[in-house]
């Protein structure tokens, strides 16, 4: 089982994060302090570290050069308020795998969390299958029931996101983030997102599988059985 | 005017003035003082010839006793018994040429008197040239050494006032320099001038507490942008949370998704503050030369789904390689500012053109015609569409071309909106 040690000084949020992904079979324990970090790091292995970096009693830099100092491979994702590219830098750096700036979707960390944890973790092994899907992230391939699906780079992201998130229902801000947003920071338009998940639903289908994608009205969809 | 050089004037106005109607006034009085004497002196003469007459002197004795000028005639009439004092002009006589012969003014006392029946006029002439002369000369002596005192004067004050007014030049000067993000205080100059003392310390005092407050309101800003982002992660992951049960009706979901877009609205308006902010602070010093052109084709492939969308036609015509000094992250906030604003308002099936020419760039694209003047066209919150997002992203723009002094020009051109940016 993966086990998560969530970093956190905001009691609100450091729940919601581990309720969550222990959803997604996740063991999720919560430091709410520097201190009390060492403490658990001291006597527990984590998989993956959610890390703040501002926290009442240090900074969470210092935790990821502790981190390396004593050798610890887990996986790190530094939590951020702070969007600076120059604290970015530092974080990734010292040794941070992934940089999320505060606020973010759940499933946006959820969907790195996966990512990091399969370059981490299972190495040459890139594959994830869900029912008769089966994706393979290096090769950006897609195979429905054994047949290859072609879809485009945008579409295969968004089937990834879904996958990364099943039985969760995923706001269009959501994806509109992880899918454009990152990079163009321009409002995604719902159409946008319609037109895209119709498309991706649509070849999907086509291919003989199952119609996962669920439209939730007014908020977004859900990927689930 | 310089404060030395007004002092100085007016200080020098006012001397020469007293000093003019000082003088004038002297040279009236000598001349009164010697037109006054004279009379006397003639009434005096009247009175002795008149005197001696009665006791039987002959008349034409006086031509020689009286000392001055005596002209003594016969005449008929009796005109002047009481003695008449006037001034004549006269000739010089010992001049032969006549033409060379010097006029002359003259006081003359005229009176008439009876010896032995007979009626005589006397006039005895005295001349007042060497007295006025001398006032003359005294007059023109006062007036020199008046304007020699006024050079001496000046000259002095000029050195005088410069280094008695130096404290004050040195604090404009430090005034000039004083920049609040530098946040350098103002240094008040030695001075024993109590009151520029005073002016400098207080100045001083000022400018720190300005930099006080700056830091202060930097530091608010800064911390506020930061801090709220704590408690909008908090609200979005619990709306992410509430959405996940799978009890909620339509309308809860409904709910949902809307307090969920108002959230990000706030989260990106933040985020616009917050860099305006940054910018306002000079927050942004690692500069870097950056291709534009290639800059511009990495950023507009990010927006072509968006273009896709609307169905826009992109022309770019790359007919100049600019490398611009900038921060990575601005030219990369400022391009992508542009492509939005050119998406988000143009029409479907319209067009955008991008242009490199040496040192601008020129970005146009189709859309309605502006209802607003340029001016406001780049202010903070101004969206053609109140429920768009709002319109940071102009001033974001025009903050970014302010902080590296480029210049940016917009006009509305045969239905384009035309960016042309100057680097």
């Amino acid at each position: 089982m993966t086990h998560v040690l969530i970093v956190e000084d905001e009691v609100n949020l450091a729940k919601e994060i581990s309720n969550y992904l222990i959803d997604f079979n996740y063991k999720c324990t919560i430091a709410h302090t520097y201190n009390n970090a060492l403490k658990i790091l001291a006597e527990n292995e984590f998989t993956i570290l959610l890390l703040d970096l501002k926290l009442p009693d240090g900074n969470g830099l210092q935790l990821i050069q502790y981190l390396k100092k004593k050798k610890i491979t887990s996986g790190i994702i530094v939590l951020s308020a702070n969007d600076e590219l120059d604290m970015r830098i530092q974080a990734l750096d010292a040794g941070a795998d992934d940089f999320l700036t505060k606020p973010f979707h759940l499933s946006e960390l959820n969907a790195r969390l996966k990512s990091l944890i399969r370059r981490n973790f299972h190495k040459g092994n890139t594959e994830i299958a869900y029912n008769e899907i089966k994706i393979d992230i290096d090769k950006k391939q897609v195979l429905i029931n054994d047949i290859e699906l072609v879809l485009t780079a945008k579409e295969f992201k968004l089937l990834l996101y879904f996958i990364s998130n099943t039985g969760k229902v995923i706001t269009k801000e959501a994806i509109g983030y992880s899918i454009w947003r990152s990079n163009s920071d321009m409002d995604v338009s719902n159409e946008i997102i319609y037109t895209h998940v119709k498309n991706l639903r649509k070849k999907l289908i086509v291919a003989g599988c199952k119609d996962y994608i669920k439209s939730i009205y007014g908020v977004g969809y859900k990927f689930d059985d | 005017m310089k404060l030395v050089y007004k002092t100085i004037l007016i200080n020098t106005i006012v001397s020469i003035s007293i000093l003019f109607i000082g003088e004038w006034s002297l040279y009236i009085f000598l001349r009164q003082k010697i037109e006054k004497e004279t009379k006397e002196h003639l009434e005096k003469e009247c009175h002795y010839v008149k005197e001696e007459l009665e006791e039987g002197t002959n008349i034409y004795a006086f031509g020689n006793n009286v000392g001055d000028d005596v002209e003594i005639e016969e005449i008929n009439t009796l005109k002047y018994n009481q003695p008449l004092i006037d001034d004549v002009v006269l000739k010089e006589e010992y001049e032969e040429d006549e033409k060379e012969a010097e006029m002359f003014t003259s006081k003359r006392i005229v009176f008439d008197v009876i010896q032995k029946e007979k009626m005589y006029r006397v006039s005895i002439y005295k001349t007042t040239d060497d007295e006025e002369d001398i006032t003359k000369n005294l007059f023109v002596i006062l007036v020199l050494s008046g304007i020699l005192m006024l050079l001496v004067l000046v000259t002095a004050n000029v050195f005088v006032y410069n280094k008695l007014f130096s404290p004050v030049y040195k604090l404009i000067q430090e005034i000039k320099k004083f920049s609040i993000q530098k946040q350098l205080k103002i240094i008040p100059p030695t001075t024993t001038t109590k009151e520029f003392a005073e002016l400098g310390n207080i100045i001083s005092s000022m400018s720190k507490k300005n930099i006080e407050d700056y830091v202060l309101m930097k530091e608010f800003t800064e911390n506020m942008a930061h801090e709220i982002q704590t408690p909008i992660a908090v609200i979005s992951s619990k709306i992410e949370q509430c959405m996940q049960d799978k009890h909620l009706t339509e309308t809860q979901s409904q709910l949902l998704g809307d307090a969920n877009k108002a959230l990000n609205k706030l989260f990106n308006l933040n985020k616009g503050l917050s860099l305006l902010s940054k910018l306002d602070n000079k927050q942004y010093t690692s500069n870097q030369p950056i291709k534009i052109n290639a800059l511009i084709k990495e950023r507009l492939s990010y927006f072509s789904d968006f273009i896709e969308d609307k169905n826009i036609a992109v022309s770019e015509n790359y007919n100049s390689d600019i490398t611009v000094n900038m921060d990575v992250s601005l030219a990369e906030t400022l391009l992508d500012n542009i492509f939005k604003n050119a998406i988000k308002h143009n029409f479907e099936n319209g067009k955008i053109s991008i242009v490199t020419e040496p040192n601008a760039i020129i970005i146009s694209n189709t859309g309605d015609e502006p209802t607003v003047t340029i001016e406001q066209f780049f202010s903070r919150f101004y969206s053609k569409n109140i429920n768009e997002s709002l319109g940071l992203g102009l001033s974001i723009i025009k903050k970014i071309i302010d902080y590296y002094h480029f210049k940016i020009t917009y006009i509305y051109i045969n239905g384009f909106h035309q960016i042309t940016i100057q680097f």
